[in-house]
């Protein structure tokens, strides 16, 4: 019996081996040369990884201090703040509309759904386009609404035109991040949508028909049936979420560079003074210090971030535990 | 029937709000797809439809900008009305002014969708150039002496130029100051003439001969003539040897047939007669036997013809010389749609295989170690993306530049490995562990039975494999080729660091140079956008059960 064990751990290694050095050689091998490039820095720019001098803990300590990736690590965090509460919602509503006895209810599915397979740099360009000054579509909209004469609704939208028609939506420190949360979240919505009509139509019907004779209004059933049924899928789009900020990046790219710059007031504490870009989250951040080739550096910030998905996925396996 | 009515209103609300966020949703695709068709600096307009539907756009980012050589509408004759016609491919309107004007502007007509002139000419040779004056002004010098005038352009642009017959119909170039564009000019008494632009009118030359019937340009040659259901297309040879054409009407054949007739032998004047096509590329050869036209390059500077309606387009035609060497060397939209899809397709094999292969060992069979390796390749899939950017790169560019024993050499060479080679697009992501996931979800279902029953009709492991596992897999197997597809499709950032020579880019990492480089020409930024997604589109529509099923069920287990 042994020995066929033996046997079979030879027969599936065979199988298991182009995998495993795959595996090996470009995921769990560039972890381990992260770290130890992360306590290294290039000394000669041509020579970039033959030229590594040891510095101890220099990066890590030098990070601590570096108010630009503290920055980074805040918008980061507004990114998710504000895009996972809001993707989650969008998904929410069009699975509940979607849940409902539809004709033509696969076609809606599919056409929502469409836009997750679809290019995260090309959805990024398009919007750029559209959020642009003094041209876009959407400032030619509000101009267009502004002139209609409708009382309150167009001087509301001239307001509106006013204030973005010189930067663009974009180019406004307040605005750009939401901006880009907004062009992002449409196009992922039909993924969570999915995932939440999935999980509703598996809700027992018995469970509403049971608070239907209890005389719960829809809302109710909504509060104390749907949306505790559909916890595990929450979850997941929180941490899938959070995730999802950390590894931004080809939005940034294209849309803002990181950008507009913005200088924060001196009553602000740690970041008080400084010039800081509104959307330079921390996965572009890291491409920019890559491309300066501060490679040790950003091997650096690259472990902090690992760091951090570590803590995350922990604390969610934690609440599943709980939850279950 | 209260009831009924009242459900009915109800989801036709659903309704209207579906639809009104579904617009919203695929909004910026219809925007995008409209402004691929719209002709340049027209992309902002607010109407969704474009002007007019031309693929000049995609053609352009295809084949790369100066590769394209619109074929121009050439002067025809006309012996019923015993005119010469000047039809033109510009937008109007238009104006001409030729030795037969007597160096007047004349407006041209619209006859169709093509500005025209027309005029009765004898036998000789002519100037004449198409004009685009906006506006025309007239100026007048009276008296005995010359005057100094300033004009002032009324036009904006980087460079300006003052056309009229003060300057015998030539471009002059402005002078520039404060935005400002203008110049000095001494003018003899007389009525001028002139109007402003920022493109510079061309002037053509042209032979006519009425008894030969033939209308001859400088820099085309003579004008093909269509008669009934056949094209004659002349050449004029420089020697005396024989003279051979080459087309595509007979998929670039060379043979004896071919030989042109000599129609004269003063000025070596020779005929090809061929049937009447819309889109016809010839090239003519002198030599003194047709074997020598074995290692030329037969498309090479070949005029190209297009005709409709009667009208002659002609253009002298290198596009296959070039769009070769572009493709090759320097790169544009279909050299990155190749790359693109070399790096998916086989990104997307590789991993269906390499996933089948371990999904199978993990799914059926027990070794030492498989709970502990089963985990810790879960755990790989924890890791931020972003964090194998730097150590990734360093790998590959170590690998492509290991001098021992010429290795890095070689792996390039045979683009395994190193930067700007697909091996190394490719290669860092073939262990999918998620696709190793949903392949051994899927196989753990088929029951052991059958593996079994096939054991001890004395099957290998190989035969196993191939002939119960993978078929029964199909879908997941399927689905996983997609997903990886799609995936390496859009990759971006990894494909951005690792390819810094242009012809090597993919679609994304060549829109975003685009984007870069050429930052107002929005229309061919669409149409390379939409040449991105339509693949991925088309994809989506024939196999959506796959893409919304193997992206969810993921989810929903993990």
């Amino acid at each position: 019996m042994k020995s066929r064990k033996y046997q079979e751990t030879v027969e599936s290694l065979i199988f298991l081996s182009p995998f495993l050095v795959v595996f090996a050689m470009f995921l769990l091998y560039p972890i381990i040369y992260s770290l130890y490039l992360s306590f290294h820095e290039v000394v000669d720019l041509s020579q970039v990884f033959s030229s590594l001098d040891f510095v101890g803990m220099k990066h890590y300590s030098q990070l601590m201090g570096d108010k630009e990736f503290w920055w980074s690590l805040v918008v980061t965090f507004g990114y998710s703040l504000i895009s996972i509460p809001f993707g989650i919602i969008i998904a929410l509503i069009l699975a509940l509309l979607l849940s409902n006895k539809l004709p033509g209810k696969t076609f809606f599915r599919s056409a929502y759904f469409l836009p997750n397979v679809l290019d995260v740099l090309v959805v990024s360009i398009i919007w750029t386009l559209i959020y642009s000054a003094p041209y876009g579509y959407l400032l030619q909209l509000m101009s267009k609404i502004a002139q209609l004469d409708i009382i309150f609704i167009s001087s509301f939208f001239e307001t509106l035109y006013n204030y973005f028609a010189k930067t663009g939506f974009l180019g406004n420190p307040v605005f750009a991040l939401p901006a880009i949360i907004f062009a992002l979240t449409l196009k992922g919505a039909g993924f969570g949508m999915v995932l939440f009509l999935a999980a509703i139509q598996n809700i027992p019907e018995d469970l509403y028909e049971a608070a239907d004779i209890d005389g719960a209004s829809k809302i109710r059933t909504f509060f104390s049936i749907t949306l505790p049924m559909l916890k595990p899928i929450l979850f997941f789009m929180i941490i899938t979420g959070i995730i999802g900020s950390l590894n931004a990046f080809t939005e940034i790219y294209v849309m803002t560079s990181g950008g507009p710059n913005i200088t924060i007031s001196e009553s602000v504490p740690f970041f008080g003074g400084t010039t800081q870009g509104a959307t330079k989250v921390t996965g572009y951040y890291l491409f920019r210090k890559f491309r300066d080739l501060k490679l040790g550096y950003a091997a650096a910030i690259s472990y902090v971030l690992l760091f951090i998905t570590i803590f995350i996925t922990f604390l969610n396996m934690k609440f599943f535990k709980n939850d279950d | 029937m209260k009831k009924k009515t009242k459900d009915r209103l109800y989801s036709y609300t659903i309704l209207l709000f579906l639809s009104i966020g579904l617009f919203v949703v695929l909004f910026p695709f219809a925007w995008m797809f409209s402004t691929a068709f719209k002709s340049t600096g027209k992309a902002f307009t607010f109407s969704l439809i474009p002007d007019k539907l031309n693929f000049a756009n995609f053609r352009k980012v295809l084949a790369g900008e100066n590769l394209i050589h619109e074929p121009e509408y050439v002067p025809y004759y006309d012996e019923i009305t015993d005119k010469v016609f000047f039809p033109t491919n510009d937008e109007g309107p238009l104006s001409i002014v030729a030795d037969f004007t007597q160096n007047r502007i004349e407006k041209m007509k619209k006859n169709g969708k093509i500005w025209e002139y027309s005029q009765r000419l004898s036998n000789g040779k002519y100037n004449y150039s198409f004009h685009k004056a906006e506006e025309l002004f007239d100026y007048e010098v009276k008296g005995g002496e010359k005057e100094r005038v300033e004009f002032t352009s009324t036009v904006k642009g980087s460079t300006v130029y003052i056309v009229g017959n003060m300057t015998a119909w030539k471009p002059k170039k402005l002078r520039e100051k404060n935005g400002e564009h203008y110049n000095f000019m001494y003018v003899e008494p007389g009525n001028y003439q002139y109007y402003f632009t920022t493109e510079i009118p061309q002037s053509r030359k042209l032979t006519f001969s009425k008894n030969g019937k033939f209308l001859k340009l400088d820099n085309l040659g003579i004008v093909p003539i269509v008669k009934g259901q056949e094209v004659e297309v002349y050449y004029e040879g420089e020697t005396n040897k024989k003279v051979y054409y080459v087309s595509n009407l007979n998929n670039w054949k060379i043979s004896h047939e071919q030989e042109a007739l000599r129609i004269n032998q003063y000025n070596n004047l020779h005929k090809a007669i061929l049937p009447l096509e819309k889109d016809i590329y010839i090239n003519f050869f002198e030599v003194d036997d047709i074997s020598q036209l074995e290692n030329v390059d037969i498309k090479k500077n070949c005029y190209h013809y297009i005709i409709e309606n009667d009208k002659i387009r002609v253009g002298k035609n290198d596009f296959w010389h070039e769009f070769k060497k572009v493709f090759t060397t320097t790169g544009n939209f279909a050299r990155y749609f190749f790359n693109s899809f070399i790096v998916a397709f086989f990104a997307a094999t590789l991993t269906t295989f390499i996933c089948s292969f371990s999904g199978y060992v993990f799914a059926k069979k027990q070794f030492y170690g498989k709970d502990v390796l089963f985990k810790l390749l879960l755990a790989g899939m924890m890791v931020p993306g972003m964090m194998f950017m730097v150590p990734q790169y360093a790998l590959v560019y170590k690998l492509g530049s290991i001098e021992f024993l010429g290795i890095g050499k070689f792996l390039s060479t045979f683009q395994i490995m190193g930067m700007n080679t697909y091996g190394a697009m490719i290669i860092p992501h073939l262990a999918n562990v998620f696709g190793l996931f949903l392949i051994k979800q899927f196989m753990e279902t088929i029951p052991t039975s059958l593996i079994e029953a096939a054991k001890i009709d004395g099957a290998s492991e190989s035969k196993i494999f191939y002939t119960i596992m993978v078929p029964v897999s199909a879908p997941i197997i399927m689905t996983l080729f997609l997903l990886t597809f799609i995936g390496q499709w859009s990759n971006f950032l990894w494909q951005l660091i690792i390819s810094t020579s242009s012809n090597m880019y993919t679609l994304p990492v060549g829109l975003a140079m685009f984007q870069g480089q050429y930052s107002s020409e929005w229309t061919k930024l669409m149409a390379a956008s939409t040449i991105t997604v339509i693949p991925i589109i088309i994809l989506f529509i024939f196999a959506q059960r796959y893409f919304i099923e193997g992206m969810t069920k993921g989810a929903v287990k993990g």
